[in-house]
């Protein structure tokens, strides 16, 4: 599965050549130069493995390549099966296309994963009691945050129009001595 | 006394952040737990790879294996040419499932270690995962045979079943063919003496039908 690499590879040469010119003489990086360092990496993105894929309909392919998507592979870890070039992976996705043409349905290939592989191997897990807490982390914390930003809006805007908790007589002893000391900064 | 909890409490929670990423430092993020534990061995029916290599008079004599998936402690004690192998090896005995390949590196680097265990009397099953015979029977020539039976896996169906994701592997398996536990990667003195053997031990005492 060597198609991805010389793309690769080509991405890299460009992109070096791209950073140069993406940094001016004087070392400060230009905007058009780093859109264009941008544009020349994405390549790198589009990377999947060619394979024949011999389903016998045009229903059961398209399930097929929803299903690799969504399954992580046991080796790679952050490549799923459609991406992943290891034979673990390969034989996987043969597996699959075996189960497809048998007639099982997504459900039950989604079992098959997880009887073997356990629930990581799915991108979304299933909510359950070991994985709330994985599910509600990101709202929780935006909520957290949101919470602290009204509290401390609060505050400020409290502080602002908060009467002075020193009395008239000092608060003008206050700002004598302020004036006082600022005279005797200047003359410094 | 707020103020002074104010004034501590970034210290608290990075303390308690760095005693969880210190913790964190010890485990490996790549392992994956086996969905398998506490279920018994997958059914299968493979050729086993034969008796060449065989270290004489380590073993007890082979089992007879039935054929078909019964359960069952065999009670002959023939030597039989065995030339498939079914899940039935497990019962009856506390054995270690070994994943192994000759493609596979570690392998060659586990491989003393697993004389050493097998040695101390230690019945080792080993799965021989989508390599070539001739390979095999010549790496278990050149270096010796620990394992009471290998199973030819050369498609990696068995491997599936179990939920190999990288060799070798290695699976406690008790009395009543129910996986105990895995461990991936190699198997040294260390993880035999702090993680294998002690689990190894209470399943051979354990009393039957647990």
């Amino acid at each position: 599965m060597m198609p991805a690499e010389p793309v690769a590879i080509t991405t890299m040469v460009r992109s070096h050549r791209v950073v140069r010119g993406a940094v001016l003489a004087n070392g400060s990086p230009s905007v058009k130069g780093i859109l264009l360092l941008f544009a020349a990496l994405l390549p790198a993105l589009a990377y999947g493995v060619i394979e024949v894929d011999q389903l016998s309909s045009e229903e059961l392919s398209q399930r097929y390549r929803g299903l690799i998507a969504k399954y992580r592979c046991p080796k790679c870890q952050n490549q799923n099966l459609a991406e992943s070039d290891a034979p673990l992976s390969a034989d996987l996705r043969k597996q699959i296309r075996t189960m497809l043409e048998e007639g099982a349905s997504n459900r039950l290939i989604d079992q098959y994963m997880v009887d073997r592989y356990g629930d990581f191997v799915l991108y979304r897990p299933p909510v359950q009691s070991n994985t709330y807490l994985l599910w509600l982390a990101p709202a929780a914390l935006t909520g957290v945050a949101a919470l602290v930003i009204v509290v401390m809006l609060r505050r400020q805007r409290r502080g602002r129009g908060e009467q002075s908790t020193l009395s008239e007589q000092d608060s003008q002893t206050l700002d004598k001595l302020l004036k006082q000391s600022r005279r005797g900064e200047k003359s410094e | 006394m707020s103020e002074r909890l104010k004034l501590y409490l970034p210290l608290l929670v990075f303390a308690v952040l760095a005693s969880l990423l210190y913790w964190g430092l010890g485990r490996d993020p790549r392992e994956l737990p086996s969905a398998l534990i506490g279920r018994p061995v997958p059914v299968f029916t493979l050729p086993a790879l034969g008796e060449e290599g065989r270290i004489p008079g380590n073993f007890v004599v082979d089992k007879v294996v039935p054929m078909q998936s019964e359960e069952g402690r065999s009670v002959e004690d023939r030597p039989v040419e065995k030339s498939v192998l079914t899940q039935a090896i497990f019962a009856g005995q506390v054995s270690l499932l070994n994943v192994w390949a000759t493609w596979c590196v570690s392998c060659r680097v586990e491989h003393p270690y697993l004389m050493e265990i097998a040695a101390t009397g230690v019945p080792i099953i080993g799965l021989n995962y989508k390599d070539e015979n001739a390979a095999a029977h010549s790496w278990l020539r050149d270096f010796g045979d620990p394992y009471q039976h290998n199973i030819v896996d050369a498609q990696g169906t068995m491997g599936l079943d179990l939920g190999v994701y990288g060799a070798p592997e290695t699976y406690l398996i008790d009395r009543d063919g129910i996986i105990r536990y895995r461990h991936v990667g190699v198997v040294d003195d260390r993880v035999w003496a702090t993680k294998l053997e002690p689990l190894y031990r209470r399943l051979l005492d354990a009393p039957d039908g647990d």
